[in-house]
This record gives structure tokens, C-alpha cells and sequence, in this order.
């Protein structure tokens, strides 16, 4: 029980509940000094909620142990530069870790949570839609204070913020594990920030899912006022929620491009590092600057709501559009977050199951910098239809063209790096090739929305959700668990079970490709997004059937990573080496990486990409040198 | 070596404060005589770009070797410097939005302001930025007596500068938050810079606190660095949104 | 660093003189808009107005007045124009008094004077729509250096168009013409121009 108790996590939450009732205690007490209304819709006023729901992160934090280093400096006092909590088995992971490979699975592991919390919601939407009619998400069916089709609102909204938030926790997962190993390093240039960064994600997705509860929303993900504004108090905690997210994306990133810019072993010139590198360092650069802006966005409802700031409310001379503004200028290069991780998984396997150097290496490098850059001029493409000076559509109409550029690069250095190699297909190398694939049809579906012409018609409709869950799964989704497929064994020492692991890929394509199939079929027919319901004589009650029973063997396929994952980190087979003899540094080591990295520091020697070229290496560790102090 | 007045860092810092309180008497000149934005915005790079200069020594990021040991303090001091840096850059998207939805709701007009408080509260954070400074400056240079009451005026000056925004400007101003694209643009811009300057005391009570307790040697100083230089970037803020909030364009009636 | 420090100073304060040197040949006096000087005597017309009777310009002596040229028929240039006049009007608040915008036709064949009149007033009840016969109006476009110029060759659903110049005209007080303002000039520049008129005027 005590034991319990000493787990950071559990301490964490205690810590929240208690802040979260202090802080409704307190904003409750001062509204009823100042003679003001205390109750609210769901027992307390929304001011007391927010403030609220705000202190008990706060709480969290300093509950589960992640600020204590840096309380302790604040008092003058010195701390270890780094922990090993080896010492402590199984439980350094539900407390605050220093080593970014804990980190990497805690990031992992929640990620795995939100993406199946939010995947289920879906499946409840997407039971209601598969046949038309209103079959049980009904205005007579109450449950959290709302009637079935805000329930159904509610749904939508959250699905796409829990995806999203899985996927930056997912590419922090990713991120966090592979650049210090790939660049030599020990760890994280700020190690600390890094137990901060994956914490605050826990209260933040605490608060998002408590939306749920506390009346739902029905903006959709992206919360525009004047509605955002007028929505139920689960409007504020989804805004709050994405707030302080948004801080472990801007910590993150600010961690990445300081260690990749000073941690590097000496002798690794930027054209030298591996390629998952230059694309962590584009996501970085993204995650960074622009998240701010979603933060501020969401901010000002709040403060609209909380205390009548007029930013969107046109009777006190605000700008709905503004929002907008704000908003998508985060929102479209975070796409790119998404994604530009999962192309650079693409990239630094196929050499791997190819033999082959990888094509155009320092394009590929360059590329994730150009969508980078190029993905912040496009942010008016999603708002073609919002009353924005129409003269603005046509520049954003060419700049969301131009992404294509950048992408097509990797494209062909894709089609470079396969031609004539040694092709070898385990699981990692399908889910390399699908994502291929599925990113492929995303992207040939980008156009007719960057045409504004075609844009006015499929603005709104299934055509658009079709598009980004096949760039979200091309990009992130298959990537995502080539990666885990291919890195698994350095982690854990085992490797995943190679047929279970060709099943679930199998049940994974066919159905997802399925799925977005017919979105896009009844988008381009003239299938609305974010409705709850549409009427049989429009003959979509097929396509949404297939629609449906798809998203299921996509959960399906889920499940059994989930399963396979647990089933190999107990009992999957040993792999103690180099299983896929691959040159990067990480493999040079035994498996499960030691907890210092590199206990011997590796010197580059060559080129990280010249597979197939007899005798070359990339990196070589000379034995007998001491670690230079 | 002859005594330059400009060797000696602490005279350095007197000039540069000398110069900024000028430069502001300038921008205030030519809200009143000339009324174009543009004059205003290069008097604001003028000022930002001496505060990044001399007193946020930006220099400093580019001037690293990379041939020394990576466990070593100097090392680590300069990754840290670029940490700090990335984050102000971060910083910086926030107080842009902000920026970007002023322009947006009120272009070319401005709240109806009182310009005296707001020169006022501009000269209180100009003043604490040439102590924030001077207590750096002195601490480098082995003078921890100056770099403690330094140190500790800043914290009163910004103590003041909180107490004249929350405490005056925000009770006297003939509007509320909720009266128009004034009282948006003008609660939520001091309210944010505002709140910077808050967390720069918070950091600023702390590293006077560890100084008074002799944690800091010349060699070894970095969280007084850290203070200063996020400091000024509060002043940098300030340096923007000063003239936007009180100097350019027409006041609406 | 340190010893360049008098070289930055005296660069940064070169830099903004010149700077400012240049905002101020570039905007004389202070005004916007751009200045006739001297100010010559606006050509003194009498048109007609919507009730038939006659206008003449001489009756806004001691006032501010913004005049315009353009056509009920005109599909962008002349609606946007008073409509930013329109807003302009709502912000003159004390000075709405003293100043007058006059809204002269360059298309007498189908502006007649109660059309023109009402045209007018429905942007601004103040705002008066002027017109005539050619012969009238002939000497004021010539005056005011208004280009006009009937184009019959792409009839439009109201009939043909007529091409016009697109000034605004703001005659003082005392009858001068003072400043223009090309198309599109923001009404705060004319506000401005405007209160700061008004200002100079002894009492």
C-alpha cells in the first residue's frame, strides 16, 4: 500500500484531486464573498471548474516528484546530474524518470491508452452511422448531461483530439528513444525538462477526457467561437486540456534541437546523422514556435467565456475569423509534426530491408525542412470558405501546392532506395511499404482541397476525413508501428512475434484502405462531416456500413498490437543482437541498451547510409579509450 | 590600457540605458508629432536590438567552442544558453499572436490611454532592465554587494511596474475588458506581458535569495544569466507592445 | 562590442533621423492627402439638386467639403467610395456639422436629380447628390480635373458605363481647393486630415 502511495503517478493523481477540489474551493469562496452565482451547471460555476481543473495539474506536477530537482535548485541546493533508477525494476516507470529511454516507453505506453480511448469512441459514433436513422445516439437518450446526438457531438470532437494528442505523445515516444542513441549521446540535453515534458501530458489528457463528463462540446476538434463559445463546460476543459499539452509538444521540441545541436558524438557532421534525425529536428522546429498559437487561440475563448474579452464576439468589435487565423497557423504544421517523424521512420528502415544506400540522402534531409518551412505559409487553405478576403485564397491555393514539392522528393528517394535492392519483408518492412502506399493516396488527394475550385465543394465533406486519416495513418499510424516492430528488440531484448505481427498487418491495410475508400466515395458525393445522421435516399447506408464494420477490424488489428506487444516484452523470442544488421549506432550494442547508451563513445567513420558497399561502416567503437573527462 | 569609457561594462550598461531612455523619449516624439507607425516600429527594433546586444548578450550563442569536453561546466553553460534562447523564441509566438489579433481588431486606432502612467510604467521597467544589468554585470565582475542591491532594486522596480499596470491603469482606464476591441487588445496584452514579469520576479526573489546565501561565484553564475536575460526579454516585450498599445495611430473616440 | 558601442548610438539616431526626415518631406505640414499649394478657390458651381432647386457650392462656406464625382449606375468605384465616406461620417461625431460631402453626376442622361438626390442619401442622410444638364456640368468636370468618358461598347445589364476619374476633393472653409485623396485612401487619413484642418482654424 505505502509502496503504492511512493509511485509517482499514483501520488500525482492524488496530488490533482485534491488541488483540483482546493481550487474550486477557493474560486467558490471568493465568488461568494463577491455576492456572485457559485452554482453552475454542474454543481460549481465554470470559473470555479477551470481554475479548478488548472490547480490540479499544477498539483499533479509537484505531487508526482517531476519538480523536485528544480525545487531543489530554486533552494540553493545541488542534485545528481543523473538518476539511475534502475534499482527500481518495473516501478520507474510510474514515477518521474531522468533517462529518456523510460521516458520514450511512459511516452509510448500513454500514447497506446489515448489512441485506444479515443479509437473507441469512434467505434461508438460509428455503430450510429452505419446504418441511417438515428438508432441510439437519439435526442431522447441522456447520459453526462446530454441528449444522444450531443453525445454524438462530443464523439466526434474528442476522437480527433485524443488521436491527435496520442500522436504527439506517439512521435515524443519515438523521438525520445532513438535521437539521443542515434546521435551518440547519453541523454537528452535537458533531462529534467524531459520527465516534465511527458508529466504534464498526464493531467492535460486527465482534463481532456473529464470533458466528457462535464457536458460534453459539440465544436468539433477544432472549437471555433462564435459557437466554442457558447458550448458547455466541456468546452473549457477540452481548451485546457490542449493548453497544457501543447506545453509538452513546445518543451519537447525545445529539447530535440538542443540535443541534436550540442550532444552529437564529436566527428558527426549534420550530413551525417541518421535521416530520423533530420526529421526530428523539422518537427521540433514546428513544435517549438507554432504551438504557441493553438495555446493562445484556445486561450482567448477562454478568457472570452471567463471574463467577456471580446476577441470573437463581433457585438464587442471581435473577429470570428481571427480564431481561425490563430488557430489554423498552428494547426496545418502540425500535420506536419504528425507525419514528418513517421516519413523519417520510412526512410532510415528502407535502407535497412533493401541492402541499399538510402537515395539522395541529404534531399531526403532538406525535404523535411522545406515541408517544414512550406507548411507554415498554407494555414488559409482550410479556411477557403470562412468569409476571408477572397483575394487571400489564391496565394494559399499555390503554397499548398508547393508542399507537394518537398514530399515528392522523399517520394522519388523512396522509389530510388527500393530499385534493385535486396528486398527482405518482416513486419517492419510491410508497415514501411503500406505507409508508403496509404501516405501515397493521402497525399493525391491533397489537391483538389488546395484547389480552391474543387475545395468549395469538398469542404466539410467525407472527402476531407478520408484525406487526413490516410495521410495520419501513411504518416504516422504505419510508420509508428514499423518503428516499434523494428526497435523493439533494442528495447526489450526480445523481438515481437513475427506471425502475429503479419496478421495483424493483414487485417490492418485491407480494412483501413476499405475505410477510407468509401469516406472519400460519399465525401465526393456529398456526405457531410460531423453529422450524426443523413438521409437514406442519398444511398450512403452501404458505404457507411462498410465504413463501420472497417473501423472495427481496424480496432480489431489494434488489439492485437496491443496484445503482441505484451505477449513478446514477457515471452518473445531473445534477440539479443543485431537482428537486422543494420549499420545505425544503437544496433552496434547489446540489446536491451544499456542504461548509460554508450559506455564506450563511437566515432563516425563513414557514411550512415552505404549499405550493400562491402567493408564500409558507419560507425566504429575503439576499444580501449577511456570516456574523455 | 587606456580607460575607454566604453570598457568598463558597468559604465557599458549606463551608456545603453542612457541611449534606450532616449530612444523612448524619441518614440514618444514622434507619436506626438509625426503619427506614422513606421517610425514607431524602427524606434522599437532600435531599442529591441540594443537590449538583445548588450544587455541579453545574444552574441554570447554564437561564440561557442564546440572542441571542449562535453561534461564540463563551460560545455553545459552554453547548452544551456541555447535552451533559454529556444524557449524565448517560443516565447515570442505567444506575445506575436497577441500582437497580430491587436492589429487585426483595431488596425490603426488605439485605446484611449493615459499617456503619462504609460510613460510611467515604460521608465519603471527601462530603469529595472539597467539594474537587471548592473546586478549581472556585477556579479561577473566578483562584486556581489552591487549585484545584491542591484538585484533586489529590479525586483522593487518590478514589483512597481506590476502595481502601476494591475494596480493603477487597469482601476483608472475609462473602459473594461468586455467594452470593445479596447478592452480585449488592451487586458489581454498587459495581462500576458504582465504576467511575464511576475515569473521574471518569482526567478528574480529566488536568485536573490541563493546570492544572499553566497551560492554564486564569478565562474559559476548561470541562474543569475538565465534571470537576467529572460528579464530583458520582458523589457523587449514591453518595447513592442508599448508603442502599440499607447503610440500608434488614431485613439477611438 | 564595447568599443563600437558610440558608433551604434550615433548609427541608430542617423538612422532614425533620416527616417524621420523623410516621413516629413514626404507628408507636408502634416496632411495626408495630397496638398495643392497654394490652395487655389474651388470653381464655384450651381447644379441641381433633388428637389429640383438649385445648389450652389458657396452655401458650405465654413464648412469642410468632401466632393466626389461618379454615377447612380457606377458598379464598384462610386459605392465603395461613399460607403467609406458613410463610415467616415459616423466617426465625425462633433464635427459632423462642418463637414459636407457633395456627390456631383458624370452621367446627367440617367442621373436625374431626384435619382441622384436619393442615391445619395442612402448612404448618408446628409450626403447631397448633385446633377444637371451637360452644359452645366461640362465647366465643373473640366475645373476639377475629372476625366469622364461614356463607353458604349460593353453595355452592362444598367446600360453602359462611364469611365470617371476617381479623386476626392475637400475644399476648406474659406471655398479652397486643399487636398485630394486617391481611391481607396482609408477614411482615417481623411479624419485625420480633416480634425487637423479644423484645428488650425483661428476660433
Amino acid at each position: 500500500m505505502k509502496e503504492f502511495f511512493s509511485l509517482g503517478l499514483v501520488r500525482g493523481l492524488v496530488y490533482q484531486f485534491f488541488g483540483a477540489l482546493a481550487g474550486i474551493g477557493i474560486i467558490s469562496g471568493i465568488r461568494a464573498l463577491m455576492g456572485l452565482e457559485t452554482a453552475g451547471s454542474f454543481g460549481f460555476s465554470e470559473p470555479a471548474w477551470v481554475f479548478g481543473a488548472l490547480l490540479g495539474a499544477i498539483t499533479f506536477l509537484f505531487g508526482s516528484g517531476v519538480l523536485d530537482d528544480w525545487l531543489k535548485w530554486a533552494a540553493g541546493e545541488e542534485t545528481a546530474d543523473h538518476h539511475d533508477g534502475s534499482h527500481l525494476g518495473w516501478r520507474r516507470y510510474f514515477g518521474p524518470s531522468l533517462d529518456h529511454k523510460v521516458i520514450g516507453i511512459q511516452y509510448l505506453v500513454t500514447a497506446l491508452f489515448v489512441m485506444a480511448v479515443g479509437g473507441s469512441l469512434a467505434l461508438v459514433f460509428r455503430t450510429e452511422l452505419a446504418a441511417s436513422g438515428l438508432q441510439f445516439l437519439t435526442t431522447t437518450f441522456q447520459v453526462f448531461q446530454q441528449n444522444g446526438m450531443q453525445l454524438y457531438n462530443t464523439l466526434m470532437s474528442l476522437h480527433g483530439m485524443l488521436m491527435i494528442v496520442s500522436i504527439l505523445l506517439g512521435i515524443a515516444a519515438l523521438m525520445n528513444y532513438a535521437v539521443p542513441l542515434l546521435i551518440g549521446a547519453r541523454d537528452m540535453a535537458f533531462p529534467r525538462l524531459n520527465a516534465f515534458s511527458f508529466w504534464i501530458a498526464v493531467p492535460a489528457a486527465i482534463i481532456l477526457l473529464s470533458s466528457l463528463f462535464l457536458g460534453g462540446f459539440d465544436t468539433g476538434w477544432t472549437g471555433y467561437p462564435p459557437l466554442s463559445a457558447r458550448a458547455p463546460l466541456g468546452m473549457q476543459m477540452f481548451f485546457l486540456g490542449v493548453s497544457l499539452a501543447g506545453f509538452s509538444s513546445i518543451l519537447g521540441g525545445l529539447n530535440i534541437l538542443a540535443t541534436v545541436i550540442r550532444l552529437r558524438v564529436p566527428g558527426m557532421a549534420p550530413f551525417r546523422m541518421p535521416i530520423f534525425v533530420w526529421a526530428s529536428v523539422a518537427t521540433s522546429i514546428i513544435s517549438l514556435t507554432a504551438t504557441q498559437l493553438i495555446g493562445l487561440s484556445f486561450q482567448m475563448v477562454m478568457l472570452q467565456r471567463l471574463f467577456g474579452l471580446g476577441f470573437f464576439d463581433p457585438a464587442k468589435g471581435g473577429n470570428p475569423v481571427l480564431f481561425q487565423h490563430l488557430f489554423w497557423f498552428y494547426s496545418h504544421p502540425a500535420v506536419y509534426v504528425f507525419v514528418l517523424p513517421g516519413l523519417g521512420i520510412i526512410s532510415e528502415l528502407l535502407p535497412v530491408f533493401v541492402r541499399k544506400p538510402l537515395f539522395g540522402y541529404r534531399w531526403v534531409a532538406m525535404s523535411s525542412l522545406g515541408i517544414a518551412l512550406v507548411g507554415f505559409l498554407v494555414w488559409g487553405h482550410h479556411m477557403f470558405t470562412s468569409g476571408m478576403a477572397e483575394y487571400l485564397r489564391v496565394p494559399f491555393m499555390y503554397s499548398t501546392l508547393l508542399v507537394a514539392v518537398p514530399t515528392g522528393v522523399k517520394f522519388f528517394s523512396w522509389v530510388g532506395t527500393v530499385w534493385r535492392g535486396k528486398i527482405s519483408f518482416p513486419t517492419p518492412m510491410l508497415y514501411v511499404l503500406a505507409g508508403i502506399i496509404v501516405f501515397l493516396m493521402g497525399g493525391l488527394t491533397g489537391p483538389p482541397n488546395a484547389t480552391v475550385a474543387t475545395d468549395l465543394h469538398l469542404h466539410d465533406t467525407y472527402y476531407i476525413v478520408g484525406h487526413f486519416h490516410d495521410t495520419m495513418f501513411g504518416g504516422y499510424i504505419f510508420p509508428f508501428f514499423a518503428a516499434i516492430y523494428f526497435w523493439f528488440p533494442k528495447v526489450t531484448g526480445r523481438r515481437m512475434n513475427e506471425t502475429l505481427g503479419k496478421i495483424q498487418f493483414w487485417l490492418l491495410t485491407p480494412s483501413f484502405l476499405a475505410l477510407t475508400f468509401s469516406m472519400m466515395q460519399v465525401g465526393l458525393l456529398g456526405m457531410r462531416r460531423r453529422v450524426a445522421d443523413y438521409d437514406p435516399a442519398l444511398g450512403f447506408d452501404l458505404s457507411h456500413l462498410v465504413m463501420t464494420i472497417s473501423g472495427f477490424l481496424v480496432a480489431a488489428s489494434a488489439l492485437l498490437f496491443i496484445i503482441n506487444l505484451i505477449h513478446s516484452a514477457r515471452k518473445g523470442e531473445p534477440a539479443p543482437g543485431n537482428i537486422w544488421d543494420s549499420r545505425s549506432p544503437e544496433w552496434q550494442v547489446a540489446s536491451p541498451m544499456p542504461v548509460e547508451n554508450y559506455e564506450i563513445p563511437f566515432e563516425v567513420v563513414g557514411e550512415p547510409y552505404d549499405y550493400g558497399m562491402p567493408g564500409s561502416k558507419f560507425v566504429e567503437f575503439k576499444r580501449g579509450r577511456h570516456e574523455s573527462k | 590600457m587606456k580607460a575607454n569609457k566604453t570598457n568598463n561594462p558597468l559604465r557599458l550598461g549606463l551608456w545603453v540605458f542612457l541611449l534606450l531612455a532616449l530612444l523612448t523619449a524619441v518614440e514618444f516624439a514622434f507619436a506626438l508629432w509625426f503619427g506614422s507607425w513606421l517610425l514607431l516600429l524602427l524606434a522599437a527594433l532600435a531599442k529591441a536590438g540594443l537590449v538583445l546586444v548588450y544587455y541579453m548578450h545574444i552574441a554570447k550563442l554564437f561564440k561557442v567552442d564546440e572542441s571542449i569536453d562535453r561534461e564540463s561546466y563551460g560545455y553545459k553553460l552554453a547548452t544551456n544558453r541555447l535552451g533559454l534562447w529556444l524557449f524565448m523564441v517560443s516565447d515570442s509566438f505567444i506575445f506575436g499572436g497577441l500582437m497580430l489579433s491587436r492589429l487585426n481588431l483595431m488596425g490603426l486606432t488605439r485605446p484611449e490611454l493615459d499617456q503619462a502612467l504609460g510613460l510611467g510604467v515604460t521608465s519603471l521597467l527601462l530603469v529595472s532592465s539597467f539594474f537587471m544589468n548592473r546586478a549581472e554585470t556585477s556579479l561577473a565582475g566578483g562584486d556581489r554587494r552591487a549585484f545584491l542591491a542591484s538585484a533586489f532594486i529590479t525586483i522593487l522596480l518590478g514589483i512597481g511596474f506590476i502595481i502601476g499596470v494591475l494596480g493603477v491603469e487597469w482601476q483608472l482606464a475609462p473602459f473594461g475588458p468586455g467594452d470593445g476591441p479596447q478592452g480585449t487588445v488592451f487586458y489581454s496584452m498587459t495581462g500576458f506581458h504582465a504576467f511575464h514579469v511576475f515569473t521574471g520576479i518569482v526567478f528574480l526573489v529566488i536568485i536573490f535569495r541563493n546570492g544572499l546565501r553566497g551560492r554564486y561565484s564569478v565562474e559559476k553564475h548561470w541562474a543569475v544569466e538565465a534571470c537576467a536575460v529572460y528579464w530583458h526579454f520582458v523589457d523587449v516585450v514591453w518595447i513592442f507592445f508599448y508603442p502599440a498599445l499607447y503610440l500608434i495611430g488614431t485613439v477611438v473616440p | 562590442m564595447e568599443k563600437k558601442f558610440p558608433w551604434v548610438a550615433g548609427g541608430i539616431l542617423l538612422l532614425l533621423a533620416l527616417a524621420a526626415g523623410f516621413v516629413l518631406v514626404s507628408r507636408r505640414d502634416g496632411y495626408l492627402g495630397l496638398r495643392y499649394e497654394p490652395p487655389v478657390p474651388a470653381y464655384d458651381f450651381f447644379l441641381t439638386g433633388g428637389d429640383g432647386g438649385q445648389v450652389h457650392l458657396g452655401d458650405f462656406r465654413g464648412r469642410v467639403v468632401l466632393l466626389f464625382f461618379g454615377y447612380t449606375s457606377c458598379p464598384d468605384i462610386c459605392p465603395t467610395t461613399l460607403a467609406e465616406l458613410s463610415l467616415l461620417a459616423d466617426e465625425l461625431d462633433r464635427l459632423a456639422l462642418s463637414v459636407q460631402v457633395l456627390y456631383v453626376t458624370v452621367d446627367p442622361q440617367r442621373d436625374l436629380p431626384d435619382k441622384i438626390a436619393t442615391y445619395a442619401r442612402a448612404f448618408d442622410p446628409s450626403f447631397i447628390g448633385l446633377t444637371g444638364s451637360e452644359e452645366m456640368l461640362t465647366p465643373v468636370w473640366q475645373s476639377y480635373g475629372v476625366y469622364r468618358s461614356i463607353d458604349t461598347e460593353s453595355p452592362t445589364a444598367l446600360g453602359y458605363l462611364v469611365s470617371h476619374s476617381t479623386r476626392l476633393y475637400l475644399i476648406d472653409p474659406q471655398g479652397n481647393l486643399f487636398l485630394s485623396y486617391t481611391y481607396g485612401t482609408p477614411r482615417e487619413d481623411i479624419l485625420h486630415d480633416i480634425r487637423l484642418l479644423l484645428r488650425e482654424l483661428p476660433e
